[in-house]
């Protein structure tokens, strides 16, 4: 029989142990209330977590940075729910019997090209079934200021807890993005200089390697990649992106589960009435983008279909 | 008749036969049942993304379809001897609180024909019947200073349901309550140890399976509850009605057992309010209530027990009639209505007599 002593002491000791509870419960509790706005799930996502993927379910999973996440828009106006309203347009569902596509947004504000394969690594058990990369503007080794990999939980768990950031009021989607690449940004010297051309073979050719290994690495696991390439916000990106369309042409162009599609005209930045900083989407922007990407991602998911 | 093991053994038979019967041609449930929920959690485990509150009662789902056999036979099976445990668990507490061996008898078959026992093997997809029988086991055992047992016995019942931490609790209350201070404090620990791990299963499945309450009225603690969805759904009248079934003549032999119970049972009964209040706000109250039974039939037995013992019987039987109708569900019994004003006339005229004879008042001797 336990002494009195040992008794209190135990007790004491499940106090704490309840407060770590209430900690986690808090936790969970925190993002459910951010994830309809502008935060996260509690797997570190935007949107309402689902990890099952029924047998009728198709997922499309985007891949990007602060462009992809839409910094400046609440989930529910965002590219994610865009795009999903677009795929289960009627006219579409009558194609696709029984079938329900989802779409489910892994971007992180602030994240380069090199960290996309390592963000479809580690959500691989959502199953996606077409991969579209929505590449941003910043440097492909950017990585997310207060990104979710610098959580040990996160890494080794899969739960990002948020409840210190948002505490501290530094919760990574709340840090205003860092911009545009200044190597994308237009030099009225360099432009037109060979040696400055934003190229694969020239100081683009980490970006573009990264972006190779990420289309490579959904190809292999049998996924449809669809690279969709944001609205030019300059001359110079303009140039890298189509040396990048060559550079994946050449690679992938053969594989019917490769896409590669530019945003381009559809979206102008100029336009105040989609943008209100020239960068950053609004509800409007990302309306035109689903709307130019939605027959490219719409094909992947019935070839993918098909394929089984 | 024999309060002997022997005979205790023959009654437990007698009772799970009864039951057996019962749940053999009870009617299949007419309404949308948790079937569906128990058969996927028992089959699958883990269903990812789970927003229904069922799903976090894994327990019994988890052994039940782990067994070979028709889903639906095993959890008769198992609703027919939980009960028939749970009435020989309320006899059981009877002896411990200090009522005869008669009366303990009594309280036994008022227990296996009671409303939650015959309901559960209607509508048998539940751990309910797992809970009837934890409320009057951990009680005794905690009545006779058996924490150990309890603390394990409640740990495990409570990945079944909630309701399985209650008696810790109300013992903790009790002891405080009779300022028994060293075992309110072992019951306490007792008591957040177990609902430590109840808590502990919610948030594993939560954070790791994405498992959720799904918008349940349970979980709307600030909005009323799942009793203030009940109500707006059967009114004031069907409210009433449905509490009243669930313990029918027993609430009219309530206050006169409460009249000749021993202080540490009245105390006893102070002590599961609390619970009961919150189990009744958080659950679907009708059924709640019944969680009880384990308090609420030794007391009203105690309003019983002086009564010729064919009188007794005599109260039993209409009472299991009523209960057949209303908890069963049987269509070829009557209707509930005469049986229920004949139980508790019944009680009434008991209750008359216990008033009148004053017989003398139970003595609870503990540990």
């Amino acid at each position: 029989m336990l002494t009195r002593r040992a008794v209190v002491l135990a007790l004491v000791v499940e106090g704490f142990v309840y407060l770590g509870m209430g900690i986690v419960v808090a936790d969970v509790r925190a993002h459910k209330h951010v994830e309809e706005e502008h935060g996260v799930n509690a797997r570190g996502f935007r949107g309402t977590l689902t990890i099952h993927k029924t047998p009728a379910e198709r997922r499309v999973a985007i891949v990007g940075g602060t462009a992809a996440y839409g910094y400046a828009v609440d989930w529910g106006t965002s590219l994610g729910p865009a795009l999903q309203n677009r795929l289960e347009q009627g006219w579409r569902r009558k194609h696709r019997v029984g079938e329900v596509i989802t779409v489910i947004n892994l971007a992180e504000p602030g994240a380069g090209a090199a960290s996309y394969a390592g963000t479809l690594r580690h959500y691989s058990y959502l199953a996606p079934d077409v991969v579209c990369i929505y590449d941003g503007y910043a440097a492909p080794e950017s990585t997310a200021p207060l990104g979710r990999d610098r959580s040990f939980v996160f890494r080794k768990a899969g739960y990002l807890p948020i409840l210190d950031d948002l505490l501290r009021e530094r919760a990574s989607w709340s840090v205003p993005p860092a911009g545009v690449d200044p190597e994308l940004q237009d030099r009225n010297d360099a432009v037109n200089d060979a040696a400055h051309n934003p190229s694969c073979e020239g100081p683009s050719a980490a970006y573009c390697a990264a972006m190779e290994e990420t289309v490579s690495w959904g190809l292999t696991q049998g996924m449809s990649v669809v690279v969709a390439v944001p609205p030019y916000v300059s001359a110079r990106h303009r140039l890298q992106q189509e040396s990048l369309a060559a550079a994946l042409a050449r690679r992938f162009g053969s594989s019917p589960r490769f896409q590669y599609v530019a945003v381009d005209g559809s979206v102008d930045l100029a336009n105040r009435g989609l943008t209100s900083d020239g960068v950053n989407l609004n509800a409007s922007g990302y309306e035109a983008v689903a709307d130019r990407i939605v027959d490219p991602i719409f094909d992947a998911v019935h070839q993918m279909t098909s394929a089984r | 008749m024999n309060a002997g093991p022997g005979g205790g053994l023959r009654r437990f038979v007698a009772i799970a036969i009864v039951l057996a019967a019962v749940a053999a041609i009870a009617p299949k449930p007419w309404y949308g049942t948790d079937r569906g929920t128990y058969e996927t959690v028992g089959r699958q485990l883990v269903i990812p993304d789970c927003s229904e509150l069922h799903c976090f009662r894994v327990l019994i789902a988890w052994t039940l379809e782990s067994l070979p056999g028709p889903s639906l036979l095993k959890w008769k099976a198992y609703a027919v001897l939980a009960n028939a445990g749970a009435a020989m668990a309320v006899g059981s507490l009877c002896l411990v609180l200090g009522l005869s061996p008669q009366a303990s008898i009594y309280a036994t078959w008022l227990a296996a024909v009671g409303f939650g026992s015959f309901y559960t093997v209607f509508d048998c997809y539940t751990s309910d019947p797992l809970m009837f029988l934890l409320g009057p086991l951990l009680t005794a055992e905690l009545l006779r200073d058996r924490r150990g047992r309890s603390t394990g016995l409640g740990a495990v019942g409570v990945l079944a349901k909630e309701f399985a931490a209650a008696p810790l609790w109300i013992h903790t209350l009790w002891s405080a309550l009779r300022r028994n201070w060293d075992a309110a404090l072992r019951s306490l620990l007792a008591a957040s140890t177990v609902t430590m791990v109840w808590l502990a299963l919610h948030i594993w499945l939560v954070v790791s399976h994405n498992y959720s309450y799904g918008g349940s009225a349970s979980a709307n603690l600030a909005g009323g509850g799942f009793v203030a969805r009940w109500y707006s759904l059967v009114g004031p009248r069907g409210a009433a009605s449905a509490l009243f079934v669930e313990f029918g003549a027993l609430y009219v032999l309530v206050p006169f057992g409460l009249l000749r119970a021993s202080r540490e049972l009245r105390l006893l009964a102070v002590a599961a309010i609390p619970a009961a209040v919150a189990l009744a706000y958080v659950q679907q109250p009708d059924r709640a209530l019944w969680n009880f039974h384990f308090l609420v039939i030794p007391i009203a037995v105690l309003a019983l027990d002086h009564l010729p013992a064919w009188c007794v019987w005599l109260f039993i039987a209409i009472f299991a009639l009523a209960n057949l109708r209303v908890g069963a569900q049987l269509p070829s019994v009557p209707p509930a209505l005469m049986s229920l004003a004949l139980s508790t006339l019944m009680a009434g005229a008991a209750a008359a007599v216990t008033m009148f004879k004053r017989p003398p008042a139970l003595v609870t001797t503990l540990a």
